[in-house]
């Protein structure tokens, strides 16, 4: 018996180009981070905050109406706020409890994991490039971070749509955008960073502390500057930070720092990624092993 | 499409101040070739340069005529097996396996399709909805030839493909490989474990140090190591009785030592008559004999006399280039190993000085 009698065939269809890697990559990304149970218990609770915000926007509009009167606007106060800035509580909720732990669990390990079961040889034995792999990792862990923080802001912009005052409804689902580009900036930066971070070493648990440095010990050290001397540039430095800055940005209903602003915290977020992203490059351009 | 070939000329590659694979140059055509060399032999960076995972440092390599190094075209003919074992234990057999058709272009449907004939071809039916965190050594390994094989290469590269697999498993993939060289695939394969090669193939590479110290026919390598010079070792309760008596033998034995009192070492080309003539002068000199033992009656043996033959300058890995499997000039090489040997030894190891 032959191979060819196995159902061996020289192929002769179409071969995809080779930029359909990342694609690919992407795909099955995604089944390795589903795989993890930590990222299965985020997505069985990464609804309840839309729940419970979106049974204070329905209980608001039952009670007081489609508009809140002027008076409890000026008083203050988030539940007499704007829905823009429901949303930007919505999505800090998504962020701090359900894209972080899914960074952490699946960002850190994401080009690490690779790297110490040289699975790279797997990969690169293919006509697959570094970038394509970088491409492919990274869009795979943002695309479920999108998934966490945008689906839930959605539900919640269209009740606002729903339960608002007709001549508000165009501006209502103005929200929209706002809420899809900073689950966007989000998802990506968070995924880049992630890449970049993962590629520090072979050792997990060594990038996974890495992580945890990176994201809380410049937002702990922002806010108790902040707090102590009033003085809120030391948020540039975290990587929250800048994420909210910039989300207050787009939503444009209120800046959570005076000196802060979007336009500071974009460039300096984009050269932490493009930085990130070059690193990541670089190392596994340089994961050549004697083995 | 041209046949499947690989070719080196003066190939090298360095890890810093480490030179992995020195000044490789040969050509190999479809057929099954074995690839043998010690552990840290350069196996692997060969192998690795040939799947263009890396890039020579000097020296010109081709694999089906063009550079494999970031080649999507070569990448596409070859299937290499690495010796990792790394293998996503989430994804099942069969996701595994699509996924690196899909890496070679195949669309989902079809890569699918191809997936499930590879792993049935290795004899992972059964067990290809299974995620490979439970697979056993041997399934893994099935598992990664499968994904070597997807897509059809014609350059077969396999690390070290028989380890961890039992019998059953290890005849399922010498006749898969047997097959895929009918089909006229250049099948290259590595392996420190000299039964292997003989189970697959009559040719072979030989590489040590980084360098091609031999390349030929399997029968020239099992006459290597009959003719290079074989240790004995004897534990008994007499062993200088003994070791006079081998003395005084027609044994073909040019030294002898005595690493502890109840032990003997002989060193002899003729192995076998060195150990007819221990079996007799035990019984003449009616020994207590405890065990006969011969510790490099391996592979390792004949690469050390290979490798300090190739440092003598009786050839390099560039003499393969000619495509010719390299003759021993086996008289010359003895005088010069026994030499060698000679020189090297201390005063108490030598045959006179201890017997």
């Amino acid at each position: 018996m032959t191979v060819r009698d196995l159902g061996y065939r020289a192929y002769e269809g179409e071969l995809l180009p080779s930029s359909h890697n990342s694609w690919v990559l992407l795909r099955y990304g995604l089944w390795r981070i589903w795989g993890s149970w930590v990222n299965k218990i985020v997505v069985f609770f990464f609804w309840f905050p839309c729940v419970v915000y979106v049974g204070l926007a329905l209980f608001r509009y039952f009670i007081v109406g489609p508009e809140m009167p002027p008076e409890a606007v000026e008083e203050g106060g988030w539940f007499a706020g704007p829905p823009g800035e429901w949303m930007r509580y919505l999505t800090a909720a998504q962020f701090w409890f359900f894209a972080i732990p899914v960074t952490l669990r699946s960002g850190a390990g994401i080009v690490a994991g690779d790297l110490s079961h040289k699975a790279y040889q797997f990969y690169f034995a293919k006509p697959v490039t570094a970038v394509q792999y970088l491409i492919g990792r990274a869009a795979a862990l943002a695309l479920f971070l999108f998934g966490l923080i945008f689906v839930p802001t959605l539900i919640l912009a269209l009740v606002f749509v729903g339960t608002g005052p007709e001549d508000q409804m165009l501006e209502r689902l103005g929200l929209l955008l706002p809420a899809f580009l900073d689950a966007l900036v989000i998802a990506t930066s968070l995924s880049v960073l992630a890449v970049g971070v993962s590629a520090i070493s072979k050792s997990r648990a060594l990038t996974l502390t890495a992580w945890v440095v990176l994201l809380v010990v410049p937002f702990a050290l922002g806010m108790l500057v902040e707090q102590i001397g009033e003085v809120e540039w030391m948020h540039a430095i975290s990587v929250p930070g800048l994420l909210w800055s910039l989300g207050d940005g787009l939503y444009k209903v209120h800046d959570s720092w005076e000196q802060l602003k979007w336009f500071h915290a974009a460039p300096l977020l984009l050269a932490l990624c493009a930085g990130a992203g070059y690193f990541a490059y670089v190392r596994i351009s340089r994961a050549e092993v004697i083995t | 499409m041209s046949e499947a070939s690989i070719r080196a000329v003066r190939l090298s590659k360095w890890y810093g101040k480490v030179t992995a694979v020195s000044d490789v140059s040969l050509q190999l055509g479809p057929g099954i070739w074995g690839l043998l060399g010690p552990n840290g032999s350069g196996k692997t960076t060969f192998m690795r340069l040939v799947a263009g995972q890396i890039k020579p440092s000097t020296g010109r390599l081709t694999v089906d005529g063009e550079a494999p190094f970031a080649n999507p075209n070569v990448l596409r003919r070859v299937g290499y097996c690495p010796e990792a074992d790394s293998i996503y234990e989430q994804l099942t057999g069969l996701e595994f396996v699509s996924a690196m058709a899909e890496l070679s272009g195949y669309p989902p449907a079809d890569a699918r399709k191809h997936a499930e004939v590879a792993l049935e071809e290795f004899g992972l039916t059964d067990s290809m909805h299974r995620k490979m965190g439970g697979y056993s050594r041997g399934m893994r390994q099935r598992a990664k030839l499968a994904q070597c094989i997807v897509h059809d290469p014609d350059v077969l590269l396999l690390d070290e493909p028989l380890t961890g697999t039992d019998p059953s498993s290890r005849q399922q993939i010498l006749d898969a490989l047997k097959r895929r060289a009918k089909e006229g695939a250049l099948v290259l394969f590595s392996t420190h474990v000299l039964p292997e090669i003989e189970a697959l193939t009559e040719q072979v590479l030989l590489i040590a140090r980084g360098q091609v110290v031999a390349q030929g026919h399997m029968q020239e390598i099992r006459e290597l190591l009959d003719e290079h010079p074989h240790h004995v070792r004897v534990r008994c309760d007499r062993p200088r009785e003994l070791a006079s008596a081998l003395l005084a033998h027609e044994s073909g034995v040019v030294a002898l030592h005595f690493p502890a009192p109840d032990l003997l070492e002989v060193r002899t080309w003729q192995p076998d008559e060195t150990y007819d003539a221990i079996a007799e002068q035990a019984l003449a000199l009616d020994l207590d004999l405890h065990s006969i033992t011969s510790p490099d009656a391996n592979l390792e043996a004949l690469f050390h006399y290979l490798v300090e033959r190739a440092n003598r300058g009786a050839g390099s890995g560039a003499d393969a280039g000619t495509g010719g499997a390299r003759q021993l000039e086996k008289a010359s090489e003895r005088t010069a190993y026994q030499q060698q040997l000679e020189a090297g030894q201390g005063a108490g190891e030598s045959a006179g000085a201890d017997a």
